[in-house]
């Protein structure tokens, strides 16, 4: 087997140059300025309830709460970078 | 996804409960750099490890990792030293709310060699989160713990500790996954499922005093429907394309093709000698320009792309790109599904019993999840 000519040093690098230079775009969001009004309010609501399908009712907590903190969690990615075809 | 949520709220916490490191030939090492890279770069606050990280090589795994991502373990420990590998925990703060997050990995039987020829072992998880636990609830406000289990063992630890924990990422979906609401454990417990194919996803009311009050959990399915980042995606064909020149490179050429039982394969420019009416039909179908929808998106020499997209592939006599002579048998063939046709020419005997097997080999869930065999056959009926 030959050597590869992208090591994986160079791999890593590439993909940190590349970042980097995408860092403006990725960088997370300092959230709205404030996340509490009614108006940024509503739209994550809508965002949730999209994004939960039925599910999600208008009132989740089935009280008038809404939420105050969310945690969005992956694992076992596996090496899984992109569909092949 | 994680944009949208973040143009709305700054309390948003992000975390991976590990394995991010796949078994892909050749090419595992660079997608979990890469994948660490991701996460840094999104922000992730915190990841532990799993399994599939120890197959990493030790410059990666002691290094690189601890020094891109905010790993955290609280029961990973080097077996000469019995320190831990990672911090125990973390505390991150989204606006005046303190998380703790804190991590146990359990090791499988089939992977402890490995760990131990890392020099790593696992301290047992109930005396791990016990040792942890207490100075975090000191610290925070919200406790989230990763884990590597399924939901279900995740539930019976937190009854055995007598809880204290809030968020539950029960990483380990091979025993079952999907969401539960909180319980008589007092925390709610979420997963998501392997290869990025959906995300957890765990919203908490909090008191007056920024403790839980309330919580509920989903998960997420990444459907076509959510809107990938533009940004990311270029990215990501950066990669694999730089991924698939590399593995390219490292091919050298042989001279003979290797053959196994001493049968081989014909082609599909031998079959259509006696075979012209089907042949002519699998020239209408995708199975003949299966390869070429890889080597437009720069992923024809990657093994887990081609291996479905090729004839032969796994048997010493199909195809492999570093043999002379290969391009006769990219495409999916007639003979990925009647098998090689070194023995039907000379006897004329057929591998129907192999047909519908083959189908099975890549029409599977992650890859074909609308596959129907009626349907397909349909599609290539001859």
């Amino acid at each position: 087997m030959a050597r590869p000519s992208l090591s994986l040093a160079t791999l890593a690098l590439a993909a940190l140059a590349t970042l980097t230079l995408a860092a403006g775009a990725q960088t997370p969001s300092p959230g709205a300025a404030d996340s509490t009004s009614d108006d940024l309010q509503a739209e994550l609501d809508a965002l949730l309830r999209e994004i939960h399908g039925d599910w999600h009712a208008t009132d989740p907590f089935e009280d008038g709460r809404r939420p105050d903190l969310i945690v969005v969690s992956t694992s076992d990615t596996n090496g899984e970078v992109a569909p092949c075809g | 996804m994680v944009d949208s949520l973040r143009n709305l709220t700054d309390r948003l916490v992000l975390v991976d409960a590990g394995s991010f490191t796949g078994v892909q030939a050749g090419t595992f090492e660079e997608r979990a750099v890469f994948l660490a890279e991701m996460m840094r770069t999104m922000g992730y606050d915190a990841v532990t490890l799993g399994d599939g990280e120890i197959r990493l090589s030790p410059d990666v795994l002691r290094e690189m990792l601890p020094g891109t991502l905010p790993l955290v373990s609280a029961n990973l420990e080097d077996r000469k030293t019995g320190r831990l590998l990672l911090p125990a925990s973390r505390v991150v703060e989204k606006r005046g709310v303190r998380i703790g997050i804190t991590a146990v990995t359990r090791i499988t039987d089939a992977m402890a060699p490995a760990w131990e020829d890392a020099g790593l072992r696992a301290r047992p998880l109930e005396e791990a989160l016990r040792a942890v636990l207490p100075d975090l609830r000191r610290r925070a406000d919200v406790i989230v713990l990763l884990t590597r289990l399924s939901v279900a063992e995740s539930k019976e630890l937190i009854e055995a500790i007598g809880g204290g924990v809030d968020v539950v990422v029960a990483g380990d979906v091979r025993d079952g996954r999907g969401r539960t609401l909180a319980e008589n454990t007092g925390a709610v417990f979420v997963s998501a499922a392997n290869r990025g194919q959906s995300v957890g996803l765990a919203e908490l009311v909090l008191g007056p005093d920024q403790r839980p009050a309330g919580a509920i959990a989903d998960e997420i399915g990444l459907h076509r429907s959510v809107a990938e980042n533009p940004d990311v995606l270029e990215i990501v064909d950066e990669f694999q394309s730089n991924l698939n020149a590399a593995m390219r490179d490292r091919t050298v050429l042989q001279t003979t093709r290797r053959s196994s039982d001493g049968e081989y394969y014909l082609g599909a420019q031998n079959c259509a000698q006696c075979h012209a009416r089907e042949y002519e039909v699998w020239t209408e179908t995708p199975h003949s320009t299966a390869f070429r929808t890889l080597e437009e998106r720069n992923k024809e020499f990657l093994p887990e792309c081609y291996s479905c997209h090729v004839t032969g592939h796994g048997d010493r006599a199909g195809y492999d790109p570093t043999i002379r002579g290969a391009a006769d048998l990219v495409n999916v063939q007639c003979e990925v599904c009647h098998g090689k046709g070194s023995t039907h020419s000379r006897d004329g005997s057929y591998g129907r019993e192999l047909l519908m097997q083959a189908c099975s080999q890549c029409h599977d869930a992650d890859n074909s999840p609308d596959w129907d065999a009626e349907v397909y056959w349909r599609m290539i009926e001859h």
